[in-house]
Parts: C-alpha cells; sequence; structure tokens
C-alpha cells in the first residue's frame, strides 16, 4: 500500500461555477487550504458560501476549472468515488439536513454507520459528540421535539461524529447565541488542533474578528484573502 | 459483519415504518403471482381435458382378405414396437370374430347370413393412443410406419387430430403469453409501488447520501426488503393454488399440480423480477 500524504487539502484553480442562466455563483476562485488549517469564510447573503462548499463535497460540479482535493484532481467521478471522499468529510448544513422524525442519536447512528463503525464504537463515539455538543440530555429526543438552536448543534454533532479529516460548516453559529456560538467554535478548534481541517461560513463578522484564523471573504461570487 | 447486521436491521426497520405501503407491496404481488401460477396450473391440466375429449379415438386398422395369424402377430408387434406414439391398447379381431359381432349387429343379419358360403369380413385391430402432444403430432408418421401390404385400409379421425393439435398448440402460445405478460405486469407494478414506498424514506436516501453512503450501501436494506416481500408473497400464493388444487381435485380427478421445476422457476423469475423493479425504483432517488 502507498500512503500519500498531501499537505494540500483543497486546491482551486480559475474554478468557476454558474447556475443555469444566473449571474456566476463563484468566480475565478484561486486557492490553496491546507491541512490543518481553520479558515473562515464570511460574506454577505448570497455571495456564493454555499455554492463553495458545496463544489468542495461535491454536491455541484464547477463549470469551469481545475478542483483538487486530498491532493487528487478531481474531474469526473462515479457516485461510489463521490461516496468515498464525501466519507472523509463532515458537513453542517445551513439548513440541518436532519431526519425529523428520528431521535439525536439516530441521527447520528446513520453517519457512523455508513462509514462503517461498529457498534460499540458507533455507540461510545455518538454519546461522546452529543456530550460535547451539550446534548447529552437530548440523546433520545426527536429532532422536531428539539429547539432551533439545538437542532444545529445536532447536525454540528453528526458532522463530528466520523472524525473526519474535513469538516465544512455553514453558518454552524447562525442560531446560536454568542455565548453557545463561542463555545461551538471553541469545539471545532479542539478538533482543529487535532489535524482536522476546518472551513466555517459566516456572516457573523463580529465574531469572526475575535479571532486570528485565516478568513476568506467571498463577495459576488469572487474570493479575497 | 457489522454492515451486515445494520442493513438487515435497517431493512426491518423500513418495513416497519411504511407498512401500510408494504401491506399493498405484499397484496398486488401475492395477486399477480398466483394468477400466473394459476395459469401455469391450467396449463398443465389442459391434457387432461384435451384427453377428456379423444377417449374414445382410435385408429382401426382393416387388413387384407385371407392373411393368417402370422400377419397379425406381425403387425401386433410392430404397433408395439413402434417409438413414435405411446399405444395404449391394442383390439385384434379375427375375421370370424368381426364377423360374429356383425351377424349379432341385426336380427335380419342373422337370418341371411347363412346364404354366405364365405366369410367376406376382414380382420382388424383397433389401436387406442395415449392421448397427447407428441403422439398427435406423430401420428401421420407412425401410420406410414406401420403401413404395410398386410393391411388394406387405416381409419382414423385425422381432422379431429389436428384440430385438436392445433387447439392444444394455442393454449400454450396463449399461456405463455399470459404468464409472459403476467410477468411484465408484475415487474412494471412493482416498480411503481415500490416507488411510492421510496418517498416515505427519500429524505433518509438523500441524507445517506450527503454523510457517504454508497450506491450498494443505501440499496442494500431494500433489496433485503424486497427479497422478504417476493418469499412472503410466493408462499401465499403457492399456498392459495394448494388450497385450489385440492378443491378442483375432489370435483374433477387427476387434477395435476405445479411441478416441482415449475414452482423453482416461477420462484426464481418472481425474486428476480422484484429485485430489478427495485433497482430500477431506487435509482430514481439518486442524484446523477
Ligand atoms: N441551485 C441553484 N440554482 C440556481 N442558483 C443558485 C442555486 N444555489 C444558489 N444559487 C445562487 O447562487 C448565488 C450564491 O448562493 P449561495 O447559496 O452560495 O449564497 P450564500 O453565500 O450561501 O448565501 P447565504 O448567506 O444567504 O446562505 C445566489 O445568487 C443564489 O441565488
Ligand atoms: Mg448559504
Amino acid at each position: 500500500m502507498i500512503i500519500c500524504y498531501h499537505k494540500s487539502m483543497i486546491r482551486m484553480n480559475h474554478l468557476y461555477k454558474t447556475y443555469l442562466k444566473t449571474w456566476p455563483a463563484l468566480k475565478n476562485v484561486n486557492l490553496e487550504i491546507d491541512r490543518g488549517e481553520f479558515v473562515f469564510l464570511t460574506g454577505p447573503s448570497g455571495a456564493g458560501k454555499t455554492t463553495f462548499l458545496e463544489v468542495i463535497y461535491l454536491e455541484e460540479l464547477p463549470t469551469r476549472g481545475e478542483l483538487y482535493l486530498f491532493g487528487e484532481k478531481i474531474s469526473k467521478y462515479t457516485h461510489k468515488k463521490r461516496a468515498l471522499i464525501r466519507q472523509k468529510m463532515g458537513v453542517v448544513f445551513q439548513n440541518f439536513k436532519l431526519l425529523f422524525y428520528k431521535t439525536a442519536y439516530e441521527n447520528l447512528e446513520l453517519a457512523a454507520n455508513v462509514v462503517g463503525f461498529s457498534p460499540q464504537k458507533a455507540h461510545k463515539r455518538i454519546l461522546e459528540v452529543l456530550n460535547q455538543m451539550k446534548l447529552s440530555h437530548k440523546i433520545n429526543t426527536p429532532i422536531y421535539q428539539l429547539s432551533g438552536g439545538e437542532q444545529q448543534r445536532v447536525a454540528i454533532a453528526r458532522a463530528l461524529v466520523t472524525s473526519p479529516d474535513l469538516i465544512l460548516a455553514d453558518e454552524p453559529t447562525g442560531n446560536l447565541d454568542p455565548a453557545i456560538s463561542k463555545s461551538i467554535i471553541k469545539v471545532l478548534e479542539q478538533i482543529n488542533a487535532r489535524g482536522t481541517t476546518v472551513i466555517m461560513a459566516t456572516h457573523d463578522y463580529d465574531l469572526v474578528n475575535e479571532y486570528s484564523y485565516r478568513k476568506l471573504h467571498v463577495s459576488k461570487g469572487k474570493i479575497y484573502e | 459483519m457489522n454492515k451486515v447486521f445494520y442493513l438487515i436491521k435497517s431493512a426491518f426497520s423500513n418495513m416497519y415504518h411504511h407498512r401500510k405501503v408494504a401491506f399493498s407491496l405484499v397484496l398486488s404481488l401475492i395477486i399477480l403471482i398466483s394468477a400466473n401460477l394459476f395459469l401455469l396450473m391450467m396449463h398443465n391440466n389442459l391434457q387432461n381435458v384435451l384427453e377428456v375429449f379423444n377417449k374414445n379415438l382410435r385408429i382401426e386398422l382393416i387388413l387384407k382378405k385371407d392373411i393368417n395369424n402370422e400377419d397379425i402377430k406381425k403387425n401386433i408387434n410392430n404397433i408395439k414396437n413402434n417409438n413414435l406414439i405411446s399405444v395404449e391398447e391394442i383390439v385384434v379381431n379375427d375375421a370370424a370374430e368381426n364377423l360374429k359381432n356383425f351377424v349379432n349387429s341385426s336380427e335380419i343379419i342373422e337370418k341371411i347370413y347363412p346364404l354366405l358360403d364365405k366369410n367376406p369380413l376382414p380382420a382388424t385391430i383397433a389401436i387406442k393412443i395415449n392421448f397427447n402432444k407428441i403422439s398427435i403430432e406423430n401420428i401421420d408418421r407412425f401410420i406410414d410406419k406401420i403401413d404395410n401390404n398386410t393391411i388394406s385400409t387405416i381409419i382414423y379421425p385425422k381432422e379431429w387430430f389436428n384440430k385438436s393439435l392445433k387447439i392444444a398448440k394455442w393454449s400454450e402460445y396463449i399461456a405463455y403469453g399470459l404468464i409472459g405478460l403476467f410477468f411484465v405486469l408484475t415487474y412494471i407494478l412493482w416498480i411503481h409501488i415500490f416507488k411510492v414506498s421510496l418517498f416515505s424514506v427519500k429524505k433518509e436516501i438523500e441524507i445517506m447520501e450527503i454523510v457517504g453512503g454508497t450506491k450498494t450501501y443505501i440499496k442494500t436494506p431494500f433489496v433485503i426488503e424486497t427479497f422478504i416481500y417476493a418469499v412472503i408473497s410466493f408462499l401465499i400464493s403457492l399456498g392459495i393454488m394448494k388450497y385450489i388444487y385440492v378443491g378442483a381435485d375432489k370435483l374433477f380427478n387427476k387434477i395435476l399440480f405445479l411441478t416441482g421445476e415449475q414452482i423453482l422457476y416461477a420462484f426464481v423469475l418472481t425474486v428476480l423480477i422484484t429485485l430489478l423493479g427495485t433497482e430500477k425504483a431506487i435509482g430514481k432517488f439518486f442524484k446523477k
């Protein structure tokens, strides 16, 4: 077996994403994000933050340009290839994408099983991340009975449960009060300290300015350092 | 191993979640499979029906006058040893016997027959054949084969045989055509009903895709579920057929059930078709 270690986690060269008949959502993006980085993605609503993350987790194909993930050029890929790449990522969606009639535990279990955790390992890990997200008391509560902020934390927990190499968080603090927002970032920092790359999109400039991490600003589809 | 266990568990959980749709899935499958097995059973018994109609049909050989017993024996052996049709019974009447029968048939003849100085009647051989498709198909060749210079005439209801053969053939085509049609119907119906059942887990499929589930992984629980439905429906349909069979057997005798081979083929085909249908139905839920 050849073990490849690429310092670069994400690389984009002249990348464009244009939705049908609309103004390009991403325009000529050139950037590199290394392993272990913590990156904030800021920008106004409609700037293209979600699109940027969607291109990375292969939900949307770039219209033009090159994309490298984990040091590998991504051009055409099969469903399986995409699935295997996604297994290395944890995504927190802006709209959560949780199963409303399942419990917090079951939502996390689904993700843990997909990547092949044994029931024991899954169980241990699920309790661990739910505890990290301060949801230990809501383990067996169905999602629809949780508050918006609690749902958001379940969404974050699901992204963490598989211990991925890359975390993409789209407005993970959107529904949270400042104190909890900070505690969420603290958790992401802890994970980042163990080597996981974190990309977090937000339009909360005040929050971002409290940290000295790399900041990418998105404006009308263009990305500025 | 853990994965397999989890996939089976989620198959049962899916079944529980859309149990109402599951009921109609199984019910429609039972109806279609039963219809098919019933057709197959009917087809098996077609032979019986034709046999009843043709019970008294026979081939009559009128031998030439003045032949000896050796010739009759030769003819009988000839008939017995053919490999074209299966003979059920051979009845030989020698000339004297035929005369006796003829004389006994009417009082007038009984009175005038002493005027004859010589028996004018020949010996005859009546052949009753086992009525089946192969025998009827081969009948012309059989007659060519047994014909020889000791036989003056061969009488058999050629038209009737041809007609029965046609009926048998067409019934077979129709039966197989209908069976094929029902399997196609099963396939189409299965795709649509299964798709409906999938709507209840649409979001789950979407999320499994997003967290990195491969197609095989996502499909497996549904494949297991489909297999379970197919087996249950098939067994119930087979039960229904057995019930019908027992009832019909009381009314008519000598009714045939399905052969082991037919049951096996029907089972394999049912499983195959439902699995293909499921595969097709899930395909629509994947992005790209
Ligand atoms: N599926 C789509 N089809 C067409 N246009 C789209 C689609 N998704 C996004 N867009 C457009 O692309 C642009 C960027 O959208 P995007 O969702 O990336 O913004 P965003 O920065 O995440 O905004 P927000 O902060 O409100 O979430 C918008 O103008 C949007 O209308
Ligand atoms: Mg967005």
